[in-house]
């Protein structure tokens, strides 16, 4: 008696194992640790820029010199090629064309890609989770006015409809009634990659919703009297969870994919803030004279993408240790339209 | 494992193929660079891209008056000469300068004796109203200077009639008369428009960009693959024309597309080609490789052409006089110098320097080779009441660095600077629209001809209009239009008697900081080793004259 008291109740349980067995994979504290790494050094960009580098990341110093080995280096050539890594406080990953370095911008643009990354992705996990639920638990008009909604979206290929959004958004920016976000808002390019993922989560989990509206647990539920929201809230989402928690992950991954895609096309992040993509951009006009202004924000994308896939695929195997799992994968246009296995579509 | 194995092992052969493909096409480049300087012709000249038509009618770009300029002669040209020598309008097909009526509205010009055309067909007076009907009704992109200015020409583009009213001609004695609407100077730089380069009467009214029509000038088209290559062979004709001036060429020349700049420059300084296109700009690398290796072959040449930031001078902070010369005096044009990879010459004039008017006084604001004055910009903007105001800066994608650079100057002098970079397919339409209320950004200028009226049409306050408005700055200034329209009259011809007074309309300018001249573009000049480099003609308005090409 004593013990049932004081154990903790399944759905702690369960999680606490999956913890267990998610540290038990190293591939995962790894991951972890690069993704905290980079978020870390990025939330300190200001700090770099002020203390070992001393200049912003909007700060030109085109006909500036600076000291190297002893020697005193253009930091732009009369040719116009930016100096390369300097391994030192100032300029340590080199120049750009405008002669800002490279090293805050990376940070600052990660700060930027990050920020975004993580806004869309709660957004994205925040809309599809309100979409599945009154989709799964109402059905009938109000499911096939969402599911059609979701497939209008999910018909456009998500970097086109992003880079159409961003576009027309980028100068004008946009309206949204309780606040106008200006063209060059961060929370702009949020926003798009928010609302563009939103069918790739919606689906499946309006499909999970539907199987769970049809356990015992939420039949007992309602002939407690219990209301449609307090099942939907109280006792569905929680076992939506394990599917969220896979989910967040992977929409990170794609969201800051996306968001350098559409800044490497000028629909993303506006000048003269940096991110990853405009960075990347910016160096293809100086390949292969300065190589170093493509590979510091690319080898950056690549580490924090890699780390959250493989923690996403870390936190799927842990949750789901039978092999239950999810089939949602990072492809080249967005998330694979994967259910989980036995559910109806 | 086994896998991975097998993928390194594929990555590697597949490296070693590319490796080896790209050794055999260096060698490749190398064997025919030894077996291209044996050669007589013809020469080669890489082109980034096609041009837009080879139908004189038609073309209006860079690439496609560079190809037909000597191709399609018309009543004058260009002298083939370097700098500003190459600006002077001289007679092509027509026997003399024009006389010009007092009221500078009627032009009676005669033609040459004995012209043909490349097919041998015998060039008559009334071919020029042709050729003028011809660009006209296929849309020629700049043919508002000829229905703006000759008498009937706007009433034959809206259908009104069958032939220009303003033009007549008699074959028998070669004479045209052109009948202006009103006196407009550079209506001989009008004339000396590959557009309006004579073809024979019943060519079709149909644009002819794969089977160009035959023309007078020394060269003629053949072998056009769209897209890809064309090559200009001696005109057979042309040795009996011996028009005074103009060049009679000594090889062949076949123009290919390569759009890679990179490859291009190889091409160029490995010798597989023999003059790389001036349109773009060689690749950094190139241009260390360039002056290591080619110093002998390659040269950095002048363009008429202003690079500038306009500045809304209708509206605050920058319809202060004293904010506007805040702006000029703080540019570091060294900056922008770089990051036009080199090819910027800073200036601070509105007109380029080959272009008549163009003062030789020191700048107003400091030397233009300077880092600018922050200090005392800072000073001026607080004087001027407008700190801390907000400024939005625009600018197209490729020059989006000019535009970031530009911003943190205004950022440093005291202004709030956002941008607005967009697509270059929409940024002039944007800014040119007044509905945008545009308060700052980026221009270019490239001349129609090389005049100063084609310039100043940007700072002409008479000329401004809702959408497609050139007076960027809103510039509203009452002695600059009535000097514009008083110069504007002045014959072509006698341009360089009116040196000194546009002289003054560009000191004024300066003084009053309209615009934040940047400088003037610059554009490279390199051959092959085989080409005679100091014999080649880089000419202001057209680029390398392909008829001064010389190999070795």
């Amino acid at each position: 008696m004593e013990v049932r008291e004081h154990s903790p109740p399944p759905g702690r349980r369960r999680h606490a194992s999956a913890w267990r067995r998610l540290l038990r994979q190293p591939a995962a504290i790894v991951a972890a640790c690069v993704l905290l790494g980079i978020v870390t050094l990025c939330l300190l960009a200001p700090v770099y820029a002020r203390e070992v580098a001393h200049t912003g990341p909007d700060a030109n110093h085109v006909t500036a010199t600076v000291s190297v080995s002893g020697r005193r280096l253009d930091v732009v050539s009369p040719t116009g090629v930016p100096i390369g890594p300097t391994w030192q406080g100032r300029f340590l990953f080199g120049a750009d064309p405008n002669g800002r370095d490279v090293a805050v911008r990376l940070l600052y643009g990660g700060r930027n890609s990050l920020q975004i990354a993580a806004i869309a992705t709660l957004l994205t996990m925040l809309l599809a989770v309100i979409v599945a639920l009154l989709a799964g638990w109402f059905g009938g008009a109000l499911d096939a006015l969402l599911s059609r909604l979701m497939d209008l979206i999910w018909s456009y290929p998500v970097l086109l409809l992003g880079v159409a959004l961003g576009v027309t958004l980028a100068v004008s920016g946009i309206d949204l009634g309780f606040t106008t976000l200006k063209g060059g808002s961060l929370l702009l390019p949020a926003l798009i990659i928010g609302v563009v993922y939103v069918p790739y989560m919606a689906r499946p989990l309006r499909a999970q919703t539907i199987e769970l509206a049809r356990r015992e647990f939420v039949d007992a539920a309602r002939q407690q009297g219990l209301s449609g929201a307090r099942i939907m809230f109280g006792e569905i989402l929680p076992n939506l969870s394990s599917s969220v928690v896979v989910f967040a992950p992977l929409l990170l991954a794609n969201a800051i994919l996306l968001e350098s895609g559409l800044s490497f096309l000028g629909a993303g992040v506006q000048a003269p803030a940096p991110s990853w993509g405009t960075m990347i951009s910016e160096g293809t006009r100086l390949m292969p004279a300065a190589i170093h202004l493509v590979l510091a924000p690319g080898l950056m994308l690549l580490a924090a993408v890699l780390s959250a896939n493989v923690l996403a695929e870390a936190a799927r195997d842990a949750l789901d240790p039978r092999g239950r799992r999810l089939r949602v994968r990072p492809t080249a246009g967005g998330l694979d339209r994967g259910l989980p296995d036995g559910e109806p579509a | 494992m086994k896998s991975t194995v097998r993928m390194l092992a594929i990555a590697t052969l597949g490296f070693g193929c590319v490796s080896t493909i790209a050794a055999c096409g260096s060698g490749g480049n190398n064997g025919s660079s030894g077996k291209a300087s044996a050669a007589a012709g013809p020469a080669t000249v890489v082109a980034a891209s096609f041009p837009d038509s080879l139908d004189p009618q038609v073309g209006a770009t860079t690439g496609s008056t560079e190809a037909t300029w000597n191709v399609y002669l018309g009543l004058y040209t260009y002298a083939h000469a370097n700098g500003s020598a190459g600006t002077q309008v001289i007679p092509a097909l027509a026997s003399s300068l024009p006389k010009i009526s007092a009221g500078g509205t009627l032009y009676t010009i005669t033609l040459r004796r004995g012209l043909v055309y490349s097919d041998g067909a015998r060039v008559k007076a009334s071919d020029f109203a042709f050729a003028i009907r011809r660009a006209i009704k296929l849309n020629w992109g700049n043919k508002g200077f000829f229905t703006e200015h000759i008498a009937g020409a706007e009433a034959f583009d809206e259908g009104k009639s069958s032939s220009i009213s303003g033009i007549s001609s008699d074959d028998a004695t070669g004479t045209i008369a052109i009948r202006l609407t009103a006196p407009y100077g550079p209506f001989l730089n009008v004339l000396a428009f590959p557009a309006a380069g004579l073809v024979p009467s019943g060519t079709p009214m149909k644009a002819l960009p794969n089977d160009p029509p035959p023309g007078a000038g020394p060269y003629e088209i053949a072998h056009v693959v769209p897209g890809r290559s064309f090559e200009e062979r001696v005109n057979p004709h042309w040795a009996a024309e011996a028009i005074p001036g103009i060049p009679k060429p000594s090889v062949a020349i076949e123009v290919k597309v390569q759009s890679n700049p990179g490859a291009q420059a190889n091409e160029a300084l490995g010798g597989s080609a023999d003059l790389f296109d001036w349109n773009t700009p060689l690749p950094p690398a190139a241009v260390q490789q360039a002056k290591r290796e080619a110093s002998g072959r390659y040269a950095v040449e002048p363009v008429a052409q202003v690079t500038f930031f306009f500045l809304d001078t209708q509206e605050p902070p920058f319809n202060s006089e004293a904010a506007r010369q805040a702006v000029v005096t703080a540019l570091n044009r060294p900056a922008y110098e770089r990051l036009a990879s080199g090819y910027l010459s800073p200036g601070c004039y509105f007109l380029p320097p080959k272009i008549v008017g163009h003062p030789s006084a020191p700048c107003p604001y400091g030397d233009p080779n300077g880092n600018g004055d922050v200090a005392k910009a800072k000073q001026l903007v607080r004087q001027s009441g407008t700190a801390g105001d907000a400024v939005a800066v625009w600018g197209d994608s490729p020059h989006k660095e000019f535009v970031d650079n530009f911003a943190q100057t205004l950022d440093a002098i005291g202004y709030r600077a956002s941008e607005r970079v967009i697509s270059p397919s929409t940024y002039f339409p944007t800014i040119a629209s007044l509905k945008t209320k545009a308060q700052a950004g980026w221009a270019e200028w490239v001349q129609d001809f090389p005049n100063p009226v084609d310039f100043y049409q940007l700072l002409n306050g008479k000329l401004i209009h809702p959408e497609g408005n050139l007076d960027l700055s809103l510039v509203r200034d009452p002695v600059l239009e009535a000097g514009i329209e008083a110069l504007g009259k002045v014959p072509a011809s006698q341009l360089s008697s009116v040196a000194g007074r546009w002289e003054a309309l560009e000191r004024r300018t300066a003084q009053k900081a309209y615009v934040a001249v940047i400088g003037y573009q610059e554009a490279p000049k390199l051959t092959s080793a085989r080409v005679n480099f100091g014999a080649l003609v880089f000419s202001p308005v057209y680029g390398p004259d392909w008829t001064t090409i010389e190999l070795k």
